[in-house]
């Protein structure tokens, strides 16, 4: 018997998860090797220090007591929802994209090389894609004349990261993409920062797009600013350059995906579109996004917001799912 | 309409669990807003989803901790889509001190061997360290960590052995 076979099945011996045979085995052998006899008090020792790492650290942390009710409001808003839309929607797995920013994906492809995945249209009505903290958090780099300097008239805010971690302060990374010519063409004019709007919508609209979609086909800077939003400052700013690669929707992509939800009996004309992406897909019965990339229209329907899933090919609605704040 | 659990069954089971799922999602998360995120996000799912749970496919227990783990998997998906490491940040000229990297500011180790393996745990992938907290922190067996996972018996024993043999290496390297 080779020692790598039994030292495969030493776990599982010290853990008694063997079976009979595998357990004889094992003691066979190790009655007769010093190298298996030392793997395995090796292991034991990495066990008992796993086991007093984990309870050290867990032991040093414990959820706020403002999150039951953070809960309870959720679910009460949850419920609200789903009470007022059941007929219409009758989605009760909405929860699962309640995002309030596009979710897209960041694929590496070798050491350096991004590649991002998601391009959305963007309604020229305010859209809430920010909390309050993330808007100021947004208004103070955009005060900045650090940063100003830095943009130079150019990028659009495409994401703020709360960096904060676990310390108290509020630090959010504000991103900026810059829009150079290609990409500037295709936010349809709008090719700066807004600075102190309410939103960062631009003067994009749907209803009006002759030159939807929005595509980042070829950005190659992005501008960071790290915002202290407890003492309304920029801790930090920079630009660093990206090689990209876009996976946009065209045009008629996004006619025919808005064409087909409004055409759904469950949408009707009633619908306001507000923005179509191309987003990762998300299994349910995993509980998990997947690599898959959907397109969704996100909508709203009498005030409240969904997202339904478009397969082109067979021109159908996949699924609605209401689209949380 | 989804049948929901009653408000009072809710805050029980709240109760019972939050402590078992937060400090779970803490070791494979290894940040606390995170973690606290991923509980908010498996109540609100243990709400709506309370009337599929059957106790005859499983326990509880077990339940909460596959729902657990899928939102710390999918929660690091997403913010590894939005995000970049400390690192690249840094590579960038940014001098950002990530508190996420630290041990929690209340606590204060002293022991350099639990650093060093909290450390070791963070360095390797979420999938190996659920398995590692189901294991040694929550107790699981691995029969218990194949349904919370749904992953076949075998494949709970090869992650558990590639989680212990990538800690063991980490560990030497910091030596």
């Amino acid at each position: 018997m080779d020692c790598e076979r039994i030292k495969a099945l030493l776990l599982s011996y010290m853990d008694d998860e063997t079976d009979d045979d595998e357990r004889k085995l094992v003691e066979v052998h190790l009655s007769g090797c010093a190298e298996c006899t030392a793997e395995m008090e090796a292991l034991a020792v990495t066990g008992s220090r796993l086991r007093q790492a984990y309870e050290t650290v867990a032991a040093g942390v414990s959820p706020s007591p403002a999150v039951w009710q953070t809960i309870q409001d959720r679910v009460a808003a949850r419920q609200a929802i789903g009470e007022s839309d059941a007929d219409r929607v009758g989605s009760r797995w909405g929860w699962l994209f309640g995002w309030r920013h596009p979710v897209w994906r960041t694929a590496m492809a070798g050491a350096a090389m991004l590649s991002f995945m998601i391009v959305f249209a963007i309604n020229s009505a305010p859209v809430s894609m920010w909390t309050a903290a993330e808007q100021q958090a947004i208004d103070i780099a955009t005060n900045d004349p650090a940063v100003l300097a830095l943009l130079d008239g150019q990028g659009v805010v495409y994401e703020v990261i709360p960096v904060n971690g676990d310390s108290d302060a509020e630090l959010y990374q504000v991103v900026f993409m810059s829009s150079h010519e290609a990409a500037s063409r295709n936010f349809g004019g709008y090719t700066g920062l807004e600075i102190n709007t309410d939103s960062v919508s631009g003067e994009f609209n749907y209803s009006d797009g002759a030159d939807v979609p929005l595509c980042f086909d070829a950005l190659s800077t992005q501008s960071n600013a790290i915002v202290d939003v407890s003492n309304k400052a920029v801790v930090e700013y920079g630009n660093y350059s990206v090689e990209v690669e876009a996976d946009c929707l065209t045009a008629e992509q996004v006619q025919d995906a808005v064409q087909i939800a409004k055409t759904d009996s469950r949408i009707g004309d009633g619908a306001r579109v507000i923005n179509v992406a191309l987003l990762n897909n998300y299994n349910s019965e995993q509980g998990e996004f997947t690599d898959e990339m959907v397109i969704w229209v996100r909508l709203s329907i009498d005030g409240d917001t969904y997202f339904a899933q478009v397969d082109l090919d067979e021109q159908r609605v996949v699924k609605i799912v209401d689209g949380g704040e | 309409m989804a049948k929901h659990i009653g408000l009072e069954d809710f805050e029980k089971t709240f109760q019972q669990y939050k402590d078992t799922v937060f400090k779970t999602a803490y070791l494979i998360v290894g940040n606390v807003q995170e973690a606290e995120d991923i509980l908010q996000e498996v109540f609100v799912k243990v709400y709506e989803a309370a009337g599929t749970f059957d106790p005859q496919k499983g326990s509880m227990s077990t339940w909460m901790h596959r729902i657990t783990v899928n939102q710390c998997i999918s929660q690091k998906r997403k913010k590894r889509a939005v995000s970049y490491s400390s690192e690249e940040m840094e590579e960038r000229g940014f001098e950002l001190t990530d508190p996420s990297d630290e041990l929690p500011e209340e606590m204060v180790i002293q022991r350099e061997e639990v650093a060093n393996m909290w450390q070791a745990v963070k360095s390797i992938d979420a999938k190996h360290r659920a398995v590692l907290a189901l294991r040694y922190f929550d107790g699981l067996s691995y029969d218990e960590i194949a349904q919370t996972l749904n992953i076949p018996l075998g494949t709970v024993k090869s992650r558990l052995n590639v989680a212990i043999k990538n800690l063991r290496t980490e560990m030497l390297g910091g030596l």
